[in-house]
């Protein structure tokens, strides 16, 4: 390490530029040797106008010898302490150079999330577990479930009324009337919705044929219905259960209305806790998927508290941003926790085939996010393609003119699925690659563009990065290192700012201005308090 | 052009507001109540009234 070299390594570690006279430079020149210790260590700092530094300091960050080869690197590793606890050179390298004993030292610092220290020590296991609810029941804790299951089952019982009121032998008209009659005008529309989609679909039917067939959609809404309040039940027990355990590691962060939402979760969160590399790990999880309460603000409250309480938050990112999910994001970030947010990374031949698997009103659902979130989606597709989504009206014809929402005629789906087989697999092929472009570019929004993918610890003013991850196993071994205080960092020296990137993740953890008036002027008040 | 493609597949939302609206309670049993009375017209209640009360006889 020449002179240069070694003025640059310790004005990265005080923080502040060198100032010194020209025989400090030819003293220096005479005695920079390879090893030094801790004595002759500041010695060195005195001989440049800094600061001496503490023994405590000196050997965490320096060993019991201080190679001068190896300085850069120590110094690095003194700049990522001080970015995690600090997010400032100055003021860590004045506060912690100053700490003679070892004890307070270790204490000044607290849990860094780089110690290996196991987060899971001495802990017992849960008093009670949740109750798994299957896959394909969590949109039964859904709100918008709710609502339209209790609206369908209304229709049903109204529909019944007119059916008493006009007798077997009707004509359609006198059922219209009857409904007429029996509805408000505001609520109307979708009741006389279901004759005519009915009857688009049965053109020769009678209004007793109908009966028959309104009769058996209300015994499967009923039934719909019995397993939602028993779904429901079984989430405000899991809730319950949630509230009181003793320790919770990690808040899932998402925003759920559709039901393929509550599936794409439920997938995403089976997928990371059940990975082999988070096994052995008793982690503690809130779910929101498996959880339920009736009141929206007792919801919010919930929430609230898990995110106070957990350790670190996991933000699935979908097609669209929420304001619920973006503030619990902030929210995290303005603890001081981390939060790891997972984009999936899109294979297109395998996002086609997983669409294909869902309903037709599900693929349209999806449709209509992508053509709301995708900037690009139609430029980046052949005049071809265009034509086909604008002129492929059989899918939105088939959505439209379903009687019930909340229940499913597997004969229907199959049949529309085997009339539209090419179509369907072109569509979803569309699908695919609009989601991949705005995975893709939300990963990038969140990692490099976006000024709040960085927020501030509100307690501390130490910057906290989002972490972005692309794969369930990427999420789960970062999870580990989160959970587990294993974090690993690199220093970067940028431009505008020093950052410390994170390495499973690439992405910025920490930064610390260069801009000299922001740094002054920001630390001022965060360290100094506000004035009156 | 984005937009019309999108206002075109919009028109599938045929559902009633009040399935879509996310406030008040979630209460299975409040929710029931809530949309009888958007739904049902004066004659529609008296109706059900008078098979109630028949039953209950």
């Amino acid at each position: 390490m020449d002179t240069e070299q070694f003025l640059t390594a310790i004005s990265h570690l005080t923080g502040t530029p060198i100032k010194q006279a020209p025989s400090d430079r030819a003293l220096l020149e005479r005695i920079l040797a390879d090893d030094v210790d801790y004595n002759q260590f500041n010695e060195l700092l005195l001989l440049v106008n800094k600061d001496r530094v503490s023994e405590p300091f000196f050997r965490r960050f320096f060993g019991d010898k201080c190679r001068i080869s190896k300085l850069a690197d120590c110094v690095a590793g003194f700049q990522m302490t001080a970015m995690l606890r600090y997010g400032n050179f100055v003021f860590a390298y004045r506060t912690l150079s100053r700490i003679d004993s070892e004890a307070d030292f270790a204490t000044e610092l607290g849990l860094l999330c780089t110690d290996g220290t196991d987060g899971f020590q001495n802990r017992t296991s849960r008093l009670l577990e949740v109750e798994d609810i299957p896959r394909d029941d969590t949109s039964l804790v859904g709100y918008l479930s709710a609502k339209q299951i209790v609206a369908d089952s209304g229709r049903c019982e109204l529909l019944k009324l007119a059916f008493e009121q006009v007798g077997p032998k009707a004509e359609w008209s006198n059922l219209r009337s009857s409904i007429e009659e029996l509805t408000n005008p505001d609520a109307r529309q979708p009741v006389l919705g279901i004759i005519d989609n009915y009857r688009s679909r049965n053109q020769l039917a009678s209004v007793e044929d109908f009966e028959r067939y309104v009769n058996g959609a209300a015994e499967e809404i009923e039934r719909r219905q019995n397993r939602m309040l028993e779904v429901q039940a079984i989430a405000i027990r899991n809730q319950d259960i949630y509230l009181t355990w003793d320790h919770m590691d990690v808040y899932f962060a998402t925003s759920m209305r559709k039901p393929w939402e509550f599936t794409d979760l439920y997938d995403f969160v089976n997928g990371l806790m059940k990975s082999p590399v988070l096994s052995g790990l008793p982690i503690s999880y809130f779910d929101p998927t498996q959880s339920y309460t009736k009141e929206r603000v007792d919801k919010g409250l919930v929430e609230s508290l898990m995110l106070k309480r957990a350790r670190c938050t996991v933000y699935s990112v979908q097609d669209t941003d929420t304001l619920g999910k973006d503030s619990e994001l902030a929210a995290t970030l303005a603890q001081g926790k981390p939060v790891i947010a997972y984009v999936p990374l899109v294979s297109e031949p395998k996002r086609t085939e997983e669409l294909l698997r869902n309903d037709p009103a599900a693929l349209l659902d999806r449709l209509r996010f992508v053509l709301y979130a995708d900037e690009r989606f139609l430029s980046e597709l052949t005049p071809e393609d265009v034509r086909f989504v604008e002129e492929f009206r059989a899918l939105n014809e088939f959505t439209r003119t379903l009687c019930f929402r909340s229940i499913q005629d597997a004969n229907q789906v199959d049949e529309f699925r085997k009339k539209y087989e090419n179509e369907l697999r072109r569509l979803a092929g569309i699908i695919a690659a609009s989601e991949k472009r705005i995975y893709d570019s939300r990963s990038d929004t969140l990692k490099s563009f976006h000024p709040l993918g960085l927020q501030v610890n509100l307690n501390t003013g130490v910057a906290n990065g989002v972490l972005v991850v692309r794969t369930i196993d990427d999420c789960a071994k970062l999870l580990k290192r989160v959970l587990t205080n294993s974090m690993e960092f690199d220093v970067e020296d940028e431009k505008a700012h020093w950052s410390l990137k994170e390495r499973i993740s690439g992405s910025i953890f920490r930064v610390v201005t260069k801009n000299v008036k922001v740094n002054n002027c920001f630390w001022n008040f965060y360290l100094r308090g506000q004035p009156e | 052009m984005k937009n019309d493609a999108a206002l075109m597949y919009a028109e599938a939302v045929v559902a009633d507001k009040w399935e879509t609206d996310e406030r008040g309670s979630y209460d299975v049993d409040t929710l029931r109540q809530e949309y009888r009375e958007r739904l049902y017209s004066e004659k529609a209640v008296a109706m059900l009234k008078a098979r109630s009360d028949e039953r209950s006889k």
